[in-house]
């Protein structure tokens, strides 16, 4: 069953109060790959009016359905992944000390010295070094690899505290003039933006809403959603790197991935899809026509959950759009305010005009 | 010797290696199979990937449903970055080795011809496709034939050196050649023969998963081509 969308009206996105306060809470929120529980209860409390819409999968997917009303409606599933990378407590050395490893991609280099949380109960901890004092120029050379660091949570930390429990970094979202500078805004940007979508539907389409798990792990979550929702076709929601800072030597910067304040990042191929050039195409199309600043993400490596959703069952065309990000998969990532704003502006205007012609045999590439 | 032996399977194998169809770009390779094999099948569709899915005969007592699949798309290149003075950066869709890339001549889906140049490397530095890219002749950014997402696949001419052929994208056009053929010349059976002419097998094996889910087959065949062992020098564990 399906909640039918009705007087969907025109939507003009904003970073208000009462959204910066959800964004906060959604980066703030700790949900490393595996136990997604906290953002997922957002969800819940934020679409509490589709709640008879919406349910829980095996693996923990929120599968939320809006149907829409006209006729001959596309199946649109979007899917932005709740998980983040982090870290997973795996053994207990004693004076509140915790062997660690790594979930999801996380360069060691950024773990040393950054103070965390633990668990449900957000329990403080950090992941100490030895003090410069202490440390000859040797040791200050060398790469301190995990399974040397531990994560420490002081004597009565290590009550609250148990094996298996996640930690993610201790950031707190931060407004910075016309930036964002938080954790886990790959991909709570995407979990903001579906949210909002889905309170904002338009009504010529059906959107399979997918809040996934365990992407930093493989797009595990969205490879049982895709299967669940049997769409038309999918769109992955996420957040790609921006390397677009100046070269040293003054050259010009052939591989930036994304720049800040280029807009949404339109993929055409990553490490796990090629994105579908009919979706590419009205991509394009609906940001020219409604003025809204769009760049490529440029072909490379990476995946999105596109990656499991456009094999699934006997194939979703699919594609993904980003907002642009700097510092991702580290204790502070920074994003443009406007690229988040255009994401979603993008997101709405190219749905609001999508029909059945989309999947064009002759338009195939 | 099947060269001397069957002009038909020899044509349509040059037709084949001189279309080109890098992975995700497979339009125009899949609307020529299609035409060639029209005419021998009991139905012919194209699924939700591209994957061109052919049906000859059905299952009857004692038949099984085969799905037999070759694919259809090669290797191939993809702009990534089209620089001040016009050159554009690429990367590989597929593997592509830098050694075959160097001095190699490309031909966009477009229509646009390039070569493929080489920055200056360190002493002993093997090249990389970071350090390659591809001249179209454009001048300025303004004036590029090509852009970001254009594909490109190298252009190497099919030739008959008698008992040997060499061309592009043997791999895994002479396997889709081989299909062509036994799908033509094979006789009603108790069994449901699906030909997969599948996409995106170099990026993942990605047409052949949503094939097979669509065909549900009780038998699966694949038909691709290998290494050989028995050049100058080669490592041996490929031929024994």
């Amino acid at each position: 069953m399906a909640r039918k969308v009705e007087n969907a009206k025109k939507y003009a996105p904003k970073l208000g109060k009462k959204e910066l306060e959800l964004l906060t809470r959604l980066s703030n929120a700790l949900a490393v790959s595996g136990d997604e529980q906290e953002v997922r209860e957002i969800v819940y409390e934020e679409l509490k009016e589709f709640e008879d819409y919406m349910h829980t999968d095996a693996m923990g997917n929120v599968l939320v359905k809006r149907e829409g009303t006209g006729s001959e409606r596309v199946r649109v599933m979007l899917a932005a992944h709740m998980d983040e990378v982090g870290m997973m407590l795996t053994k207990e050395d004693g004076d509140g000390l915790f062997e660690f490893v790594v979930v999801g991609g996380v360069d060691p280099r950024q773990l040393v010295g950054k103070p965390v949380i633990i668990g449900r109960k957000h329990v403080p901890g950090v992941i100490g070094a030895k003090a410069i004092h202490l440390t000859t120029k040797e040791e200050r050379e060398r790469e301190l690899k995990v399974d040397a660091l531990r994560i420490d949570v002081g004597l009565k930390g290590s009550n609250l505290v148990e094996i298996g429990d996640r930690a993610t970094f201790a950031t707190s979202l931060a407004v910075l003039g016309p930036s964002l500078r938080g954790k886990a805004l790959d991909d709570r940007l995407g979990v903001f933006n579906l949210i909002q979508l889905l309170k904002n539907a338009p009504e010529n389409i059906d959107l399979l809403a997918a809040f996934t798990v365990q992407e930093e792990l493989g797009l595990r979550g969205a490879k049982v959603a895709a299967y669940q929702l049997d769409p038309d076709i999918g769109i992955a929601m996420d957040s790609t790197p921006a390397n677009d800072l100046p070269d040293f030597d003054g050259e010009e910067n052939t591989r930036h991935n994304t720049k800040l304040d280029g807009g949404p990042a339109i993929y055409l191929m990553d490490g796990a899809t090629i994105g579908d050039r009919r979706l590419v195409k009205w991509l394009i199309e609906s940001a020219e026509s409604a003025k809204i600043p769009w760049q490529y993400r440029q072909p490379g490596r990476g995946g999105t959950d596109a990656g499991a959703i456009h094999t699934s069952r006997a194939g979703v065309p699919s594609v993904s759009v980003s907002v642009p990000q700097r510092y991702l998969h580290s204790a502070a990532g920074m994003v443009r305010i406007d690229d988040v704003l255009n994401t979603l502006k993008l997101m709405h205007t190219a749905l609001s005009r999508l029909d059945k012609n989309i999947l064009n045999p002759q338009e195939r590439k | 010797m099947i060269v001397e032996k069957n002009n038909d399977l020899l044509n349509v194998l040059e037709m084949l290696v001189e279309t080109p169809g890098p992975s995700g770009s497979e339009r125009l390779i899949r609307t020529k199979i299609e035409e060639e094999i029209r005419d021998y099948v009991d139905e012919v569709y194209t699924d939700a990937l591209g994957n061109l899915i052919a049906r000859k005969g059905k299952k009857a007592e004692g038949g099984k449903r085969v799905m037999v699949s070759a694919h259809v798309d090669e290797i191939g290149l993809m702009v990534t970055h089209v620089d001040d003075n016009g050159f554009a950066r690429f990367i590989a869709i597929g593997g592509v080795s830098p050694l075959t890339c160097v001095g190699g001549r490309v031909l966009f889906i477009n229509g646009t011809p390039g070569v493929i140049g080489m920055e200056r490397l360190e002493k002993d530095e093997q090249p990389s496709l970071t350090k390659l890219f591809i001249d179209t002749g454009a001048t300025s950014k303004a004036d590029s034939p090509v852009d970001v997402g254009d594909v490109a696949g190298f252009e190497r001419p099919f030739m008959n050196l008698g008992k040997r052929l060499v061309a592009k994208s043997m791999d895994d056009r002479a396997a889709v050649a081989v299909a062509i053929e036994a799908l033509k010349t094979l006789k009603e059976t108790v069994n449901e023969v699906y030909f997969v002419f599948s996409v995106q097998e170099e990026v993942g094996l990605r047409g052949a998963i949503t094939a097979a889910y669509g065909v549900d087959p009780d038998v699966g065949i694949a038909v691709d081509v290998t290494r050989t062992g028995d050049t100058p020098k080669v490592s041996r564990w490929t031929f024994r």
